[in-house]
């Protein structure tokens, strides 16, 4: 045999050569071998054609053409190594010549002094610093340029004084610009020098300077100042802004919530009109669209600021006082003429502030507004929207609000009397005096036993959060029955079919209910009370199964031996027709029950077994055209074992409906391929072996061996293989050609 | 033909630098080759003129893309066949690789100097390849009678080398027994 592979190389690797005497000595006993180098003779013999004997040769025109071509080509492609060679020259002495000019601008930028030691790079540092610090307007909080009128510099110093050293540095340096204020802290925090180190290098604008004494790299401690100080300045355009503010109003009808910020109200959606409340600070995240300011996020603020409202009882020049405080609060002129003040001042206007504790314990008003003075109110009507923290009362142009964080529990249609204060646009309540619920729309969930109570109680009865209504309560009627459960599994014109094997006539029950459901009941003469339903989810299944029982109300049931669960069928047509049955079938599960909602069952032996191959889908995933003519249907019940997909061979299990092949069980077969090749890499460890093609083959406990023969390296084998997750596995392997029963595809 | 892969390669390389004499070299090398086999694929002289001038113009043109590491051979070879295939899409023959190798072996055989063999044996040959698939036809004339090694007829034919030998020693082994067979005055 080796020898035979021997003649077989030297065959293939001489081919043009004569044969040497081991091989005419080996085919005097190999007729094999003979045979080969017999029919190889012939065909090297048979190649007599030499070069000098032909009469190949171009036509005068054509040998013209190809050297002309050869010419051009030529041309073109020493054009082309020229121009690229200059190329590569020119970029090799532009280059060098820019690197050095690059190299001297660089020294001369960084290392060379150019005026009292500055180099250029720090003069244009500086400068660029300083025209930062010129622009003292383009650092405010994020509140004054919201407001645009507060005293901005308090603002400003309680945001800036985190530490002492900050506010003493701050208070004894207040004149100069914010920019340079924020540099200063801006590198202490970075480094440890101290501020007032800093800041003798800020006060002569040399930023640069300070930056070196800090430590501090200079591009990026100048990018990262940038973003410092823009974070505090908003722009114009910006798309979203964010600021605290007081609610002074929301109008539950339009949505819209009027602020100490903006005279503009804010528009809010139902989710964050659901957190809002009048007087309460927020922080809102606004985003302008088409003028208008809409809420996009709402958070708790961001500074804890005090709020007061009351009539001013006196008002000076810089200060007013309120009624109720004991204090005078300091106002800027700004706030005064805010626009969301309105007006100048005057005694006994009812107004809205924040305030602020400054360092010297003076109270400053941060926003002022003049609000309708309340006047106290007691009002009924029926609820029309229920919201967390307030609602809207029918006929009534105006939103309730709770005063209290506890709310009463109401709900849409209940009539309520509240007492409270009117503030002209909405309403703060302070006491629910009844809550009478809709009774009208509720009688359904109550008893036949229940006593109707539409009188509204006249006197206060609401103490939050604990709430005293004398209705009844609907469930725990005084002469209770026992509740029983069942599930519902099949419904007609006229009754229910439960799982117990009761019929129960559809008029005894209060509201209608699905086949499946779950069902907790109190049955009380002829009326049935429904305390709880439910149904668990559906799912497509099948099983085997056998009949075991008819209820008394007709419902089948039917035993699937593989995990012991029951199906329960109403009006099955299958009981009678065998005992083993195939059930397919939309059911609903609880636990080990299934209830049948939609299905088929069929007995194997009575079905249709085809076997085709798919030549056309016709429609996605349903309705395939067979090879034989047929027309597969695949519905949702169908079982089916691989991917059905054009050119694959399926076996089918159904029935014919009007020309139509309905899949009950479709089967995708294994792809088989023939393959052969010499091995030239065998594992036998891990039993596979490589062909020489290139494709691996791995054999298993069934791969079936026809022939003699041994696996190896440089063994020439026949396989039928399939492919199994991707790896084609041996099913026969032969020795021989033709050895394998059964065909497939060659490949 | 007489060129080694050595000297094959810096005749490439020279050309690729646009050196005239080495594409000359390269056409007077292949002209008779791949004018042979142009006149096999397309059964007409000139044809087979138009077919092989296209490829040579073909190959020169896009010389400065080609690969060193591939032989020229199976190359042009393969551009021709490529030529003959549009051509007759032009001309709205449809032609099959199958169809245009059994054209030119049958061509080629039919060139042969039959001084130098026996007509028996060039029939009985002829009756045994006639007896194989085309491929098997293709893969033993290619590499008897053109002399494609077998890095050749695995550019040509695009399969791995070790394809090419699986499928050598099966196409010799059926040709055996078919020769046997024509002896014996069977299989037809």
């Amino acid at each position: 045999m080796n020898t035979c592979k021997h003649v077989e190389k030297w065959l293939r690797d001489h081919p043009q050569e004569s044969l040497p005497k081991w091989i005419q000595n080996h085919i005097q006993g190999c007729s094999s071998c003979k045979q080969i180098v017999e029919s190889s003779s012939l065909l090297h013999t048979f190649t007599p054609v030499s070069p000098s004997s032909a009469q190949y040769s171009f036509s005068p025109e054509l040998d013209w053409k190809i050297r002309n071509c050869i010419y051009t080509t030529s041309e073109t492609l020493k054009n082309s190594q020229r121009i690229a060679k200059k190329t590569v020259f020119y970029l090799h002495r532009g280059f060098v010549a820019t690197l050095s000019a690059i190299c001297l601008i660089v020294a001369v930028f960084f290392m060379v002094p150019v005026a009292n030691q500055n180099t250029t790079y720090s003069l244009l540092l500086n400068e660029k610093f300083k025209e930062m610090m010129q622009t003292p307007s383009s650092v405010f909080m994020m509140e004054v340029d919201t407001m645009e009128t507060m005293d901005d510099h308090l603002q400003f110093a309680r945001y800036y004084c985190e530490t002492k050293e900050e506010r003493e540095f701050l208070y004894s340096n207040n004149e100069d610009s914010r920019n340079k204020l924020l540099f200063v802290k801006f590198l202490g925090m970075q480094s440890d020098v101290s501020y007032l180190q800093i800041y003798q290098y800020a006060r002569n604008d040399l930023y640069f300077q300070a930056i070196r004494k800090a430590k501090l790299p200079l591009w990026k401690t100048w990018r990262e100042f940038s973003s410092y100080i823009e974070q505090y300045t908003l722009l114009p355009g910006q798309p979203f802004e964010s600021f605290d503010a007081t609610v002074l109003s929301v109008d539950y009808a339009t949505g819209a919530i009027k602020t100490d910020v903006f005279t503009d109200p804010l528009f809010a959606d139902f989710i964050i009109m659901q957190q809002v409340t009048p007087f309460r600070t927020y922080h809102f995240t606004v985003k302008t669209i088409s003028s208008q300011n809409n809420i996009v996020a709402i958070d708790l603020p961001r500074e804890n600021d005090t709020s007061l409202q009351g009539k001013l009882l006196s008002v000076t020049k810089n200060t007013i006082r309120l009624e109720g405080f004991p204090e005078d609060l300091f106002v800027s002129e700004k706030v005064l003429h805010d626009e969301t003040a309105n007006s100048y001042l005057e005694n006994g206007e009812y107004v809205f502030v924040r305030i602020a504790q400054t360092n010297q314990n003076q109270w400053v008003v941060t926003s002022l507004s003049v609000l309708q003075e309340p006047s106290p109110r007691t009002l009924t009507g029926k609820i029309v929207e229920v919201y967390r923290n307030g609602f809207v009362l029918e006929n009534l142009g105006m939103s309730f609000f709770f005063s209290s964080p506890t709310t009463p529990t109401i709900s849409q249609y209940d009539i309520i009397t509240v007492q409270g204060l009117d503030y002209g646009s909405f309403f703060v309540v302070e006491k629910v005096l009844s809550i009478a619920p809709f009774i009208e729309e509720k009688e359904d969930y109550y008893l036949a036993s229940h006593k109707e109570e539409k009188t509204i109680a006249r006197e206060p009865v609401f103490t939050p959060p604990n709430r005293s209504i004398s209705s009844p309560s609907p469930v725990n009627p005084p002469d209770q029955m026992p509740l029983e459960s069942d599930i519902v599994v099949g419904i007609d014109k006229d009754q229910y079919y439960f799982l117990s094997g009761k019929t129960v006539p559809k008029d005894q029950l209060s509201q209608s209910l699905s086949a499946g459901e779950s069902i907790r009941y109190q049955r009380e003469q002829n009326n049935i009370t429904i305390q709880r339903h439910f149904m668990n989810q559906t799912q497509v299944v099948q099983f085997t199964v056998e009949f075991l029982e008819r209820l008394p109300n007709g419902i089948e049931i039917y035993h699937a031996p593989q995990d012991g669960s029951r199906i329960y069928v109403f009006r099955s047509s299958m009981a009678d027709k065998g005992n083993v049955s195939v059930f397919q079938g939309n059911v609903v599960s609880y636990g080990t029950i299934h209830i049948a909602l939609e299905w088929r069952m069929f007995s194997l032996s009575t079905l249709v077994n085809i076997q085709a191959v798919v030549t056309k889908e016709i429609e996605r995933n349903s309705l395939y055209q067979l090879d034989n003519g047929c027309v597969l249907k695949i519905d949702d019940f169908t079982e089916i074992q691989g991917h059905v997909q054009v050119g694959k061979t399926v076996k089918i299990s159904g029935q014919y409906d009007q020309n139509v092949l309905r899949g009950y069980i479709v089967r995708v077969e294994k792809e088989i391929f023939m393959m052969q090749g010499e091995i030239v890499d065998w594992n036998k460890e891990q039993k596979w072996f490589l062909l020489d093609s290139g494709v691996v083959i791995q054999i298993h406990e069934a791969t079936i061996f026809h022939g003699q023969g041994v696996l190896g390296e440089g063994i020439f084998v026949y396989c039928k293989v399939y492919l199994k997750e991707g790896q084609y596995v041996a099913s026969d392997i032969a020795w021989e050609e033709n050895s394998i029963p059964g065909t497939g595809d060659r490949i | 033909m007489n060129l080694t892969r050595k000297e094959e390669k810096e005749l490439v390389l020279r050309a690729k630098q646009g050196d005239s004499e080495a594409m000359t070299v390269i056409y007077k090398e292949f002209e008779q080759e791949i004018l042979r086999a142009a006149y096999g694929v397309t059964k007409n002289p000139d044809d087979a003129q138009d077919v092989a001038a296209e490829a040579f113009m073909t190959f020169f043109q896009t010389i400065d893309r080609f690969n060193t590491d591939y032989p020229i051979r199976p190359w042009l070879h393969r551009i021709m066949h490529n030529q003959a295939n549009s051509m007759f899409r032009k001309k709205n023959r449809v032609i099959s690789s199958g169809d245009c190798f059994d054209n030119y072996t049958m061509e080629h055989s039919s060139q042969t100097d039959e001084n130098l063999f026996e007509e028996e044996d060039v029939s009985l040959l002829k009756k045994a390849l006639n007896l194989l698939s085309i491929e098997e036809k293709k893969i033993l004339t290619l590499f008897y009678i053109e002399d494609f090694s077998i890095t050749d007829l695995s550019v040509t034919l695009n399969i791995p080398e070790g394809t090419v030998k699986s499928r050598l020693f099966n196409s010799r082994k059926k040709l055996a027994k078919k020769v046997q067979l024509c002896k014996k005055g069977g299989g037809f």
